[in-house]
């Protein structure tokens, strides 16, 4: 192997090595922008919340649902609902058809999917929103 | 006396033993090449119809090559026209052919080798090309042929060729260009004849009836100068106006073509029949395989119609005459009359079936001729029979004219079929003794070998002595359909849930060229809510697709799959939207449901709806329809 050739693989090494590290860091940026879901259970959401002087963010959604779906992939992974949902809220994704899922469901009267509660850190109603919010909406309703 | 009482005799006992005939002793026939037509019958004197102003008709002449015959086989129509094929200015004689199957319906081009005042044939005859050197011909699978109009539908000033067709209902059209004829294009019409639903009133333009048997022929009904089109066929005898352009055509919805009643115009009585509870009723016209040709026969400057059928019922006429009239609701008909009927008081004044008119001018003297195709069935040697050609088919129950008579019966497997046919030629009664007074070999043989063949014959027109004059109608009545052609809806069922509302009914067609029950549901659907389509992606992604469930009674069972709406984006998240969206499963009924006393079938319908920011929770219904 000559001289040149052995230059020429190592500055593609090195190269692909930093593409590496900035998509290792642009992935985990990006992972922290959005809602950070608490994945534990309604209880335990609950304390969480109450521990932090949060109130809750409940989204209730099916797998059916396609509008949940949308919402999901499209504002809950935005920055700025992110920032402003992770700091003022325990946010809590419930399937309403399974687990404990279609019991809290019934508390809160859920029958439309997505539906969007708002629940003081005891479980109290704070208010709830039927349907997929985009970013705008999901801002508002934080205040 | 007593000679012939024994040949009776002989004769019966061996056409039952031929039905007792082992499958490997079968007798196979294969039609031998260059067979010229043997006992050409001869056609009693005819008389015209007193139809003041219409061309007084010869006795019809057949068309003779000078060296071959002209004649048509496969399945045995011949649609004659006439065009200047080869651009020599004589009229050559075109005859379309039928062939199940993508290609086999060619056409025949007999060219002219006399004069345009006496055409003269040799019998020998190339099949049409396109310009692009392929053979002209057009898909067809059952029952009609290739039946060529020449019309300058594109507004070129060069005559187009246009046909009709089975199923789907479409129209072919051969661009006509200075060098000859593009190849074929389908013409643009209102609807979908590929999308039609068993089941549906013949009025429908979604209906299978609607579309079925389209025969196609053309002129200007409204007088806005482009050519609308004259449809014959399931649906009964209609035009569909030409809402297109000049140059581009385009046919919409196919109007019945009534009296001054407001009947729709009849090719043969109607006869209910009442088998097993079934109350079944015929084709509209009378007839499905009809045919229409519109033109001014009278010459009283009112288009009149000249129309065919299969010819094959006692009653029918090998052409029927339609008197065009004014009335304040446009152009109306006087129902049928018969062209020109036997002197001798037959009742068949042509041998053979499925009838097919052409006007043409054949002898270029001014006045209209008939060119008429005729098909009759030949057997062994191509020798034709006097007792098969003059009696109707239905006499025989024999197979119409475009299915394969005789073909196939050498088949082993249809060893049954084969001693009906025997009893059939033989007549019901055993009467006919052309049949059983030969050797067995012989009665099979004819069996094997029968084939309907077409024959063209002309009828010379002569100017006509009286002239006709315009007739009119003060009043003309709407259209109502018959109450033997309307859906029997038996129930109707309604369930509300948010922003959609279900509707199920069941309907019984009283049609017998159609399954007898559909079972249709009905969403109506709030704007911008919709339904998941039933497909792989969609359940694979955990949506909640539309589905139906069936629980037929005895003798109740599925007629291929449920008929549903448009899904939009198929190949993603497929959806039904819409106002309204309609599902339709299609019941073939047996015989075992006449005897059953709780006529029923169980449905369960599932469905979950969305619109495009929220979802309800799915939904099942469960009904019983009771017919």
């Amino acid at each position: 192997m000559s001289n040149k050739i052995k230059i020429f693989t190592m500055k593609k090494l090195k190269m692909v090595l930093f593409v590496g590290v900035v998509m290792m860091f642009l992935s985990t940026t990006v992972k922290a922008q959005g809602i950070e879901f608490f994945h534990g259970t309604y209880a335990e959401a609950q304390a969480k919340a109450k521990k932090e002087g949060k109130q809750l963010f409940m989204d209730f959604y099916t797998s059916w649902c396609g509008p949940c779906k949308v919402m999901a992939k499209k504002y809950f992974t935005l920055e700025s609902v992110g920032k402003v949902y992770n700091k003022k809220f325990i946010c809590l994704k419930i399937d309403a058809e399974k687990g404990e899922g279609p019991e809290i469901a019934k508390k809160y009267g859920v029958k439309v999917y997505p539906t969007l509660v708002f629940a003081d850190s005891s479980g109290k109603e704070v208010k709830t929103i039927k349907g997929m919010q985009n970013e705008q909406q999901l801002l508002e309703l934080a205040k | 006396m007593r000679y012939s009482k024994w040949i009776v005799l002989a004769g019966s006992i061996a056409l039952l033993s031929a039905c007792a005939t082992k499958n490997s002793d079968r007798i196979s026939y294969k039609p031998a090449k260059n067979m010229k037509t043997k006992n050409m019958l001869s056609i009693p004197e005819i008389v015209n119809e007193n139809i003041p102003g219409a061309p007084l008709l010869s006795q019809p002449i057949q068309i003779q090559g000078e060296i071959d015959e002209i004649m048509t086989e496969k399945h045995g129509y011949a649609y004659p026209a006439l065009y200047d094929w080869n651009r020599d200015g004589k009229k050559d004689l075109l005859i379309g052919e039928f062939e199940t199957g993508e290609t086999g319906s060619f056409l025949q081009v007999h060219l002219n080798e006399g004069s345009n005042e006496i055409p003269k044939y040799s019998g020998k005859f190339e099949y049409a090309l396109d310009t692009a050197g392929d053979t002209i011909t057009a898909y067809y699978w059952c029952c009609i042929g290739l039946h060529p109009r020449f019309i300058d539908l594109t507004g070129d000033g060069i005559d187009d060729m246009v046909t009709g067709s089975y199923n789907p209902g479409i129209i072919s059209m051969w661009e006509g260009t200075a060098n000859g004829f593009k190849p074929v294009v389908e013409v643009e019409q209102e609807g979908d004849p590929r999308k039609y639903i068993n089941g549906l009133e013949l009025t429908d333009s979604k209906s299978l009836n609607y579309w079925n048997y389209t025969s196609a022929h053309f002129a200007d009904f409204n007088g806005d100068g482009l050519y609308d089109l004259f449809v014959a066929g399931s649906g009964g005898l209609r035009v569909a106006l030409n809402v297109g352009t000049k140059t581009k055509p385009k046919f919409g919805y196919r109007e019945l073509l009534l009296d001054p009643e407001g009947n729709a115009l009849v090719l043969m009585d109607q006869e209910v029949i009442d088998e097993h509870n079934k109350k079944y009723v015929g084709p509209i016209s009378g007839d499905m395989k009809s045919y229409i040709e519109p033109i001014d026969w009278d010459g009283d400057g009112v288009l009149d119609l000249l129309a065919t059928s299969t010819y094959s019922y006692k009653g029918q006429n090998p052409i029927e005459f339609f008197r065009g009239v004014k009335t304040p609701k446009g152009i109306r008909f006087e129902q049928r009359r018969p062209l020109f009927t036997a002197k001798n008081g037959s009742d068949r004044p042509f041998p053979g079936s499925a009838t097919q008119v052409k006007v043409e001018d054949y002898n270029n003297d001014g006045v209209n001729d008939l060119l008429i195709g005729m098909s009759i069935i030949s057997v062994q040697d191509y020798r034709i029979v006097d007792s098969l050609a003059w009696k109707p088919l239905d006499h025989f129950g024999l197979p119409r004219v475009g299915k394969d008579l005789g073909h196939g019966y050498g088949d082993p497997n249809r060893h049954e079929e084969t001693c009906r046919m025997q009893k059939r030629f033989a007549g019901e009664d055993g009467k006919i003794p052309w049949f059983y007074q030969r050797p067995l070999d012989d009665q099979v043989r004819d069996i094997y070998s029968s084939r309907h063949r077409g024959y063209v014959y002309v009828m010379y027109g002569e100017k006509a002595e009286s002239n006709a004059t315009i007739k009119e109608y003060k009043e003309a009545k709407d259209f109502v359909l018959p109450d033997v052609y309307k859906l029997k809806t038996n129930q109707t069922a309604s369930t509300t849930s948010g922003p959609v509302t279900v509707s199920l009914e069941a309907t019984k067609d009283p049609n017998p060229y159609s399954t007898p029950m559909v079972i249709r549901a009905k969403f109506t659907m709030k704007a911008g809510w919709y339904l998941y389509a039933d497909t792989k992606h969609n359940r694979e992604n955990d949506y909640v697709v539309t589905t139906f469930e069936f629980e037929p009674c005895e003798g109740v069972s599925l007629a291929g799959d449920i008929a549903t709406p448009e899904m939009f984006n198929p190949e993603g998240t497929a959806k039904f939207e819409g106002e309204e969206l309609v599902f339709e499963q299609v019941f073939k009924m047996g015989r075992a449901f006449y005897g059953v006393k709780d006529k029923k079938v169980g449905v369960k319908i599932t469905y979950q709806t969305c619109n495009q920011d929220m979802c309800l929770p799915p939904v099942t219904i469960r009904e019983t329809i009771q017919f």
